[in-house]
């Protein structure tokens, strides 16, 4: 059998595989081999017809937006990031829970044109257009917090989930820009053939959540 | 030369002769049903000037055009991304406007992106335009030629996806909600974003029973029946709601007749394409494929007050289905010439 022809979901590694394997597994799912003493990166499930594939959070609108995976489970931060319209976005599952925030070393004030540095950057354009402010944004792929510090930057733009980071590197909230959670997302094309299937597993997700 | 003198920018490819040979057969194919059912092919220029082939009311369609400046007037000048525009054009300079006319196109359009799905940027379109009043017969006519043409290139399963933007539109006239509100609440029900539409909907202060349908609004889609059990709903806004669900459903019950092997199913919320129509449309996509193959609708006063319905298929992404097709001329590069293949080797 193809796997095409399974229903696929796309679930990004870390703390979003985590919490929806806890639902899934409520809602009688579970993957054939533990998939702590695996290096796997696709797994079939008590489902015959359900695989699940673990893949990096930037990667999970690519995989379900080009039809590689029928549904995925990824942060609202990398949807916004991604900004395509060749997925749906049915549910907020209320998982994986943190914010996108603007912060910075205490008492910034800076002069001239303002240098943000993140690794969000559609999420960080938007926020400063709203704002009516000129900024530079300065892509980066990890540690933000070092931006300030090290005078790479005035400001940063990233996730925050107990805010510890952010003050153990002597920076502080200025503002939150919006709240984030995971999402289930659908493939347009396998929402209009495998529509039964498909909704059947957006309302087993939502009885759970 | 250096070597990347040779690649190709993103978006852009050669067919080579295994696949232009047969989509040369597909487009004699085409063209001969197009002309079947009475449509006139015309070959409008890939040039002309961009006021001409852009309509106020499509952002996307502006933003997919390539624009440069005619040397000699200064005028802006833009590359072709979708037909549509053009037929209207030619219908209102060429035609006697008091009754219908037909024409149909097989022709490359220039986009400035490909989508998300790295689809071409110069996709060859086959499309029709039925042009000028017409009735649910012209219609119905519309989408079956669309299917009869989408069954030259695969003998795989074709979904239809048959929507109303009215509905969506009429629904969103029953409410006081500003612009930029009616857009929010637009851009979610695309997304069929049932989540962040209810969070919205749960800070705006309008009545409870608008909120209840707005916010099942993205799940108005489907079998028949998920959309009827929604229709009561949508009627108590706005009884005309109820002439166009029943003039969907009367659609395909016609559509159907033709291609009863072609699965229909119903979708409230898709209010797409280069925003231009604003009554019924529809899609199609092949069983196991990803994409979307064509779409279509009807739409409204595009060009000097135009009206018509029409539909358009990316051949160039069809080509994935020619290994897939026994035609007796495929042809086969043998001791440098290309030959037809031969079968009993």
């Amino acid at each position: 059998m193809n796997i095409r022809d399974n229903i696929v979901i796309a679930i990004s590694k870390g703390r979003i595989l985590k919490e929806t394997m806890e639902i899934l597994k409520s809602m009688g799912i579970e993957t054939i081999e533990n998939m702590n003493d695996s290096r796997k990166l696709i797994y079939a499930t008590n489902n015959n017809k359900l695989k699940l594939v673990i893949v990096r959070a930037s990667d999970v609108p690519t995989y379900v937006g080009n039809g590689a995976a029928d549904l995925g489970v990824v942060g609202k931060d990398t949807l916004i990031e991604y900004s395509a319209n060749n997925i749906y976005v049915p549910l907020d599952l209320n998982i994986s829970k943190c914010r996108m925030v603007l912060a910075s070393l205490p008492n910034c004030n800076p002069e001239g044109r303002i240098k943000v540095a993140t690794k969000y950057v559609k999420c960080a354009t938007d926020y400063f257009i709203k704002k009516k402010k000129q900024v530079d944004i300065i892509k980066l792929y990890g540690s933000m917090e070092l931006a300030p510090v090290l005078g790479l930057a005035d400001y940063i733009v990233d996730l925050v989930d107990s805010g510890m980071t952010l003050k153990a590197n002597g920076l502080e909230e200025i503002d939150s820009i919006f709240d984030v959670s995971a999402q289930l997302i659908t493939n347009k094309a396998s929402m209009k053939i495998k529509t039964e299937s498909v909704e059947n597993i957006i309302s087993a997700f939502e009885k759970i959540i | 030369m250096p070597i990347t003198k040779w690649i190709l920018p993103e978006g852009i490819e050669d067919i080579l002769p295994e696949q232009a040979y047969w989509l040369e057969i597909k487009r004699r194919e085409v063209i001969d049903t197009f002309v079947k059912f009475g449509y006139g092919i015309v070959i409008p220029p890939l040039i002309e000037y961009s006021d001409s082939l852009l309509t106020d009311s499509s952002e996307d369609l502006d933003l997919q055009t390539f624009k440069l400046i005619d040397q000699d007037t200064g005028k802006q000048l833009g590359l072709r991304a979708d037909i549509t525009s053009q037929i209207s054009r030619i219908y209102s300079t060429y035609s006697d406007q008091t009754e219908l006319n037909r024409y149909c196109y097989f022709d490359h359009v220039i986009r400035t992106k490909n989508n998300e799905s790295k689809k071409s940027r110069i996709p060859i379109q086959a499309g029709a335009e039925l042009i000028g009043f017409s009735n649910i017969n012209n219609d119905a006519e519309v989408v079956i030629l669309m299917l009869e043409v989408l069954k030259k290139f695969t003998a795989k399963k074709i979904f239809l996806d048959l929507g109303h933007v009215g509905i969506f539109k009429k629904l969103m006239d029953s409410t006081k909600l500003d612009n930029e509100q009616k857009l929010f609440i637009k851009n979610m029900i695309r997304k069929k974003s049932s989540s962040e539409l209810k969070n919205y909907l749960d800070n705006l202060k309008i009545d409870e029973s608008l909120k209840k349908c707005i916010g099942d609004f993205p799940k108005m889609h489907g079998p028949i029946n998920n959309i009827l059990k929604y229709s009561d709903q949508l009627i108590s806004f706005d009884k005309t709601i109820k002439k166009d669900i029943d003039y969907i459903i009367k659609l395909s019950n016609l559509i159907c007749k033709f291609h009863k092997d072609v699965e229909i199913k119903y979708d409230f919320c898709e209010l797409k394409g280069f925003d231009y129509e604003n009554n019924v449309i529809f899609s199609a996509y092949i069983e196991n494929d990803s994409e979307e193959v064509a779409i279509g609708g009807r739409y409204d006063g595009i060009q000097d007050d135009v009206s018509g319905i029409g539909f358009s298929i990316d051949v160039r992404y069809l080509l994935k289905y020619q290994s897939a097709s026994h035609h007796s001329n495929n042809l086969v590069f043998k001791s440098g010439k290309w030959v037809f293949e031969d079968k009993n080797e």
